[in-house]
């Protein structure tokens, strides 16, 4: 009674202080699975590949799948954060020197909390960003006008409930909240020179589901998530146009313009088997139906309008991962592994500095440590994106790009029962 | 503490909602010399070399997207005036040489900062030199459009180009900024084809840097490579009309051009005529009229009209004695010659006008130069001639370039003609048609010696 009567107070409170700080900390956004989602957003589930959907009992659950909620017990809270460090370089095909990006650092916060109500219900909510573009070109390269700088940043808020239908199965439901900004600078054709920057905020919402089944508890489950699509209609864009050729000038006033992407309804299929007490082997399926984000029409209120034609693909990720226990010697420690392959959302065809998408080779390890409330849990993730020719000529010069990222991730988390 | 807590939330989810979204900056919108053919009416600096049509050599205002219909009576596009006027233009190797020069601006400008010679550059490409004095650099009453109006008539045949500083160093708009030029112009300087070197549309390569700015929100790939075209062929144009050349050797170069451009004045010798200048009929003595001509006359072409005698090109009537039903006086004998000296059409009445008549003169082109080309009318001719009225309902001008005041006064001339030109036997009588007029003037002498 006395525990709950000191947390509680303070979640809110602590939710609040977490949300400020990510609206702070909100910056230009990487992509690290296929397209622009960002899909291993925790400590523990980076370090396993994120296949944890039918194993995940932290807060972090909200995202990967919910319906673990049911599982967990009394109330927990978690954030924390990934860095990671990326570099895209372009090699033209007809030759000629190399283009590499400016090297990307970012930092994404995340928040989640979970309490239960009554035996069966459980609750949850997260703050989380899990779609994101943060790419910047030199301002005089080859392709700048398909893409100088390119930001898409969003933050979900993610209330979510979780039901335990049955002693081995639960299931859940959730409602997106998802603020994007969108914040672009394109090169102008090279008669007209300098840039435009086009910048936008919106709210877009969708759902989730997920279930649950522990066919045979802690020893073989499966589960099953679904996350919607998200419309985001950038209604109020602005535009900021810097021609340098003066004579354009006039032409190119700075003007309101609207745009509209959707992001895609991501599918995820797992399994977790524990053939020892101490280890658990997990795999995850992701289905991202990246045809959503086929095309985007900016329309601008006097200038000619612009359509980026990525001509997303459906795709999938594949998950394994590992977590290794030791309840006798270390009692309270992880050591976590995983692998991951990622398949290219975007067509060579349609391939384009702003989003140099590839299928990539992901390797995860890390540990983590409980004791009492508290628990840490660190991850860390090579991503080796394979070499992605662009072929198009249209959304970007054609080449080849290759980009390699690191994430590191730390998750602090508390829990009482 | 809870509802604290919750205000906390909403507080944060509202700045949420609000802030984040990154201020893109802004900047401001310069002053521009417009050069736009692609607007409705295009506004571009008139009159231009642009409409000239190079295998004919006549005015063809298809070249601007504009063809004119054949029945001006049959078509709401324009007004019929409108029509009419510009089915005569078509008929000429260039602009009528009593044409002001102007060129639209995007915002008022500052008229301190229109010198000729330094920031507005008049060049006669056959005289060789640019004008640096006499012309009248203004603005119109809106300060919107710059004008160039000559002191007397263009010279015939000539080709003059035009262009206005820009940018730091050039004119200034109303609010002291400084003026720039349009895609357009900036188009037309490049140094480098704008088509890349294709040979037709349908082969311009996407990349090519002249395609990349027009293709902008253009929906259709060919459309914009023919517009292309069109501009790498005005370009070629001011190329071929060493265009940049003159302006460089004036002390305007390339990049500080606004705007450029060119127009040539037709070559045929024509009785001026306009009105509240000295283009007007001069009433030497109480008999005599003259009627200046730019241009040179063959004097053998020059002969008077004379009922029933002789068919000559020069007919004076007197309209009073003729609107009285008086025939005989209302064709008055006459003689009619050229005068060299004068450059002027001399027309001797055998007698003193009437006090208080009203004298009409009108000529046809069967008065030629000694090259044997005819006579063409000045545009006060044509508009006094037309079928269509020069103003609207609403009192507007139904002509482009001709402003309401000057419309309502020719309107009322026309509207006094009308009835003489339409009369059945005016035309079998006198061999006048609205067709070969080449000059029609209404008016009361007053001896001016």
């Amino acid at each position: 009674m006395t525990k709950t009567r000191v947390s509680r107070p303070g979640f809110t409170g602590v939710f609040a202080t977490a949300l400020a700080a990510l609206a702070v900390l909100l910056a230009a956004r990487p992509c690290l699975a296929n397209g622009f989602l960002i899909y291993d957003i925790s400590g523990a589930g980076m370090a396993r590949a994120s296949a944890v959907t039918a194993d995940d009992e932290e807060p972090a659950a909200v995202w990967y799948n919910p319906a673990n909620l049911a599982y967990m017990k009394g109330v927990s809270a978690s954030a924390g954060g990934v860095f990671l460090t990326s570099k895209s370089t372009f090699s033209p095909s007809g030759g000629g020197p190399d283009t590499s990006t400016i090297r990307g650092n970012f930092v994404l916060p995340e928040f989640f909390a979970t309490g239960r109500i009554g035996d069966r219900v459980a609750v949850g909510m997260g703050a989380f960003s899990t779609f994101g573009i943060g790419i910047s070109w030199p301002e005089d390269w080859v392709g700048r006008e398909s893409a100088i700088k390119a930001s898409l940043q969003t933050l979900t808020l993610n209330p979510t409930v979780a039901v335990l239908v049955h002693r081995q199965v639960s299931v859940a439901a959730g409602f997106d909240a998802v603020r994007s900004v969108v914040d672009f600078t394109n090169g102008l054709p090279a008669i007209v020179g300098g840039d435009v920057r086009l910048a936008g905020g919106t709210w877009g919402y969708g759902f989730n589901v997920g279930a649950l089944y522990k066919i045979c508890p802690d020893r073989l489950h499966v589960a099953l998530t679904y996350r919607s699509r998200v419309k985001l209609s950038f209604d109020d864009g602005h535009a900021h146009f810097s021609p340098a050729n003066a004579d354009f000038a006039p032409t190119l006033p700075d003007q309101g313009g609207t745009a509209a992407l959707t992001l895609p309804d991501v599918i995820t299929v797992g399994v977790m088997g524990r053939p020892r007490n101490d280890l658990a082997l997990s795999f995850d399926a992701n289905v991202v139906l990246w045809s959503t984000y086929d095309r985007i029409n900016i329309h601008f209120n006097s200038a000619p309008d612009r359509a980026i034609v990525p001509n997303g693909h459906d795709s999938f990720t594949l998950r394994g991962g590992a977590d290794w226990t030791f309840p006798e010697r270390w009692p309270g420690l992880h050591l976590r592994g995983g692998l991951i392959y990622d398949h290219t959302a975007m067509p060579s065809g349609n391939l384009g500095p702003g989003l140099p998408d590839a299928d990539r080779i992901d390797v995860g390890l890390g540990a983590g440590y409980g004791r009492g409330h508290f628990r840490g849990d660190l991850g860390y993730l090579l991503v080796v994106f394979l070499p992605a020719d662009a072929t198009g000529g249209i959304e970007g010069p054609v080449g080849t790009y290759r980009t390699m990222a690191h994430l590191l991730g730390l998750t602090l988390t508390a829990s009482w029962q | 503490m809870k509802k604290q807590g919750r205000g906390i939330l909403w507080l944060v989810v509202a700045a949420l909602a609000g802030a984040c979204t990154p201020d893109v900056g802004s900047g401001q919108v310069p002053t521009a010399m417009e050069f736009d053919l692609t607007a409705a009416p295009p506004r571009v600096p008139q009159p231009t070399a642009l409409v000239v049509n190079p295998s004919t050599g006549l005015i063809d205002f298809s070249l601007a997207g504009t063809p004119l219909p054949a029945d001006c009576t049959k078509q709401t596009v324009m007004p019929a005036a409108q029509c009419q006027f510009d089915q005569w233009l078509q008929t000429l190797n260039g602009f009528p040489s009593l044409t002001p020069a102007s060129a639209p601006a995007s915002a008022a400008l500052d008229p301190a900062t229109l010198a000729l010679g330094a920031n507005v550059v008049v060049f006669g490409l056959h005289g060789g030199a640019p004008l640096t004095t006499g012309l009248a650099v203004g603005l119109d009453p809106t300060a919107t459009t710059l004008t160039v109006t000559p002191p007397g008539p263009w010279t015939l045949g000539e080709f003059y180009w035009m262009g206005v500083r820009g940018y730091a160093s050039g004119i200034r708009d109303a609010g002291g900024g400084p003026v720039v030029g349009s895609p357009t112009m900036a188009l037309l300087k490049q140094d480098a084809s704008l088509t890349c070197g294709a040979p037709d549309p349908t082969q311009v390569d996407p990349h090519c840097p002249g395609y990349e700015v027009i293709a902008q929100g253009n929906p259709s790939p060919l459309a914009a490579a023919t517009q292309l075209f069109q501009l790498e062929a005005i370009r070629q144009g001011y190329l071929a009309g060493h265009g940049f050349d003159v302006m460089a050797a004036s002390g305007l170069p390339k990049d500080q051009l606004a705007v450029l451009w060119g127009f040539p004045i037709h070559t045929n010798s024509v009785p001026l005529l306009l009105p509240g200048t000295a283009a007007v009929p001069h009433v030497p003595a109480a008999d005599q009229v003259l009627v200046g001509v730019q241009g040179p006359v063959d004097p053998a072409t020059v002969s008077a009209f004379t009922v029933r005698v002789q068919n000559g090109p020069v007919v004076a009537m007197d309209l009073t004695a003729a609107a009285a039903g008086d025939l005989n006086a209302g064709f008055p004998p006459i003689a009619a010659a050229y005068v060299p000296s004068l450059g002027a059409i001399a027309i001797q009445f055998a007698a003193p006008f009437p006090a208080g008549h009203q004298l009409g003169l009108f000529f046809t082109n069967g008065l030629h130069s000694p090259d044997g080309a005819p006579l063409v009318a000045s545009p006060v001719s044509v508009l006094l001639t037309l079928t269509a009225p020069l103003v609207d309902a609403a009192g507007h001008s139904t002509v482009s370039g001709l402003a309401d005041a000057d419309a309502a006064a020719l309107e009322a001339g026309r509207q006094a003609l009308q009835p003489l030109l339409d009369n059945p036997i005016f035309t079998p009588l006198t061999g006048i048609t609205r067709a070969n007029l080449v000059y029609c003037y209404a008016f009361v002498p007053t001896v001016t010696p």
